[in-house]
């Protein structure tokens, strides 16, 4: 019985595979998706960003946005998160990202990371 | 010099019993300009993916492979124990630290203090004659931990009384041993009633005396001066009572510890006899005081009340505070907004950032 149990763990090990989804943020700023003060922009996909200000994306769920499973959630999983950005003045200037994960029980995870800009001398 | 800079952060969350994940992103913008307008970063194509398995294991079979590496160490640990109990050097090691949590309780009683010593000395003597034998002694030496502290518990449930107010405790006790157990209690508590000591006996014998005279003295009183002193009678009586049974809850809190200390003493003695590997003995014993120990631990809920209690006294306060707005339609921003020299300014900005962005866009298609 656990030489059995051991070779299915293997071979479910031998045919796991990692599966990555689509970019699940909208890249759209103004199609409504995004919430929060920032409200000046270059197009609607580039954000002008005054001191003080944020924006903010909805909630994004894993099984009725991304379409995992529950065997699939509560096996664990890895968020990869990313963006542009650029500085283009003589102050110094910071961007901070959040990103938060809310379990069904309430449980939250956040990652902040601050990005800080010197000034370019412009 | 304008940088295009990229913002990467991964975060993991393991197996978990979660149904659903809810994920946001956020940007918080912030810069050394004092004025108002756009001087924070640009920023673009936000991104978040998920990296998931797409088969991942059952449960319960990751559970039963789990429990199978389990049983694997087991066995390991069992033959590292056997080998371990070869050495006598750790052993020594493991009789200090039980010895300095004795002290802090003998601090509080000192006869306490003067048993557990003679017990120690006793313990002390007997490991170097023991030591040698510790081979010839199979009873305990192969036993794991745990069996060592059920059975310490049983030991500790034998002799000692059983706690007066544990409501969930008992219930365990109730789910796992349904009905043996609280009968051999029951059965045990008047043995060791008539075993007492001789002062035991006495201040038993006292309680009940004094419940008789309190109750003789009450019956003669009601029936010979009921019509002369019937509110002086009643008065006194009830303070009596109090006074009564504020003593009698004292000689039981005695008596109790007292019953403690003795039933200590027969369980030290058993494990002498039962137990004669000198590690298994130890552990026995130190696990048997420190529960005896914690049960002992005075309560600082007596301490926890407030100092004083707090009292309004300026109830009716006067509204001096004027909440009329003057000047509700004027405010810095607006006045900055219609401000010709900052729309200009910002316009040329708007204008820079195009551009920037239309160089930027023109190296990657240089760069390909």
């Amino acid at each position: 019985m656990k030489w059995l149990i051991t070779f299915l763990f293997l071979f479910t090990l031998v045919n796991a595979e990692e599966v990555t989804t689509n970019n699940l943020l909208d890249q759209n700023f103004d199609n409504g998706s995004w919430s929060g003060t920032a409200d000046g922009r270059h197009g609607s996909t580039v954000i002008a960003a005054e001191n003080g200000e944020y924006i903010q994306s909805d909630n994004v769920s894993l099984s009725n946005d991304a379409n995992l499973t529950e065997a699939q959630i509560q096996d664990g999983y890895t968020t990869t998160h990313s963006f542009k950005y650029w500085h283009w003045n003589n102050y110094d200037s910071t961007v901070q990202s959040t990103v938060t994960i809310t379990g069904s029980d309430g449980e939250t995870t956040t990652q902040i990371r601050k990005y800080d800009s010197t000034g370019c001398g412009y | 010099m304008i940088l295009l800079a990229v913002g990467i952060d991964t975060l993991s969350i393991s197996r978990n019993t979660e149904t659903d994940y809810n994920l946001n992103v956020r940007y918080d913008f912030s810069d050394t300009s004092t004025s108002s307008g756009h001087w924070s970063v640009d920023l673009k194509e936000p991104s978040l993916t998920v990296t998931y398995e797409s088969k991942p294991l059952d449960y319960s079979i990751q559970e039963e492979i789990e429990n199978i590496f389990e049983d694997l160490n087991i066995e390991e640990d069992i033959n590292l124990e056997q080998e371990v109990i070869f050495l006598p050097e750790p052993e020594l090691i493991d009789m200090k630290a039980p010895e300095e949590n004795f002290e802090m309780v003998a601090m509080e009683e000192p006869e306490f203090k003067q048993e557990f010593f003679e017990e120690e000395i006793v313990m002390e003597m007997k490991e170097e004659v023991v030591k040698d034998n510790s081979m010839d002694t199979p009873m305990f030496a192969s036993m794991p931990e745990e069996e060592i502290i059920e059975e310490t518990n049983e030991l500790i449930s034998s002799f000692l009384p059983p706690p007066e107010e544990e409501p969930a405790m008992e219930e365990e006790m109730v789910d796992e041993e349904p009905t043996m157990k609280e009968e051999e209690m029951i059965e045990e508590e008047p043995k060791e009633m008539a075993s007492a000591p001789a002062e035991e006996r006495e201040e038993v014998i006292e309680e009940s005396t004094t419940e008789e005279e309190s109750k003789e003295m009450a019956q003669p009183n009601n029936e010979s001066k009921e019509k002369i002193k019937e509110k002086k009678s009643t008065s006194k009586v009830a303070k009596k009572s109090t006074v009564q049974s504020k003593k009698l809850a004292k000689q039981k809190d005695i008596q109790q510890k007292k019953a403690i200390r003795d039933n200590l003493v027969k369980v030290m003695d058993k494990v002498d006899k039962d137990i004669k590997d000198i590690s298994k003995n130890l552990q026995i014993k130190n696990i048997i005081k420190l529960d005896a120990m914690m049960s002992e631990q005075a309560s600082l809920d007596s301490y926890d009340i407030p100092f004083y209690k707090s009292k309004d006294i300026y109830m009716d306060q006067l509204q001096i505070e004027d909440m009329r707005q003057l000047y509700t339609d004027v405010s810095l921003n607006n006045y900055i907004a219609n401000d010709p020299v900052v729309i200009m300014e910002s316009k040329l900005r708007d204008i820079e950032t195009k551009k920037q962005l239309l160089i930027i866009e023109l190296e990657a298609l240089k760069n390909g």
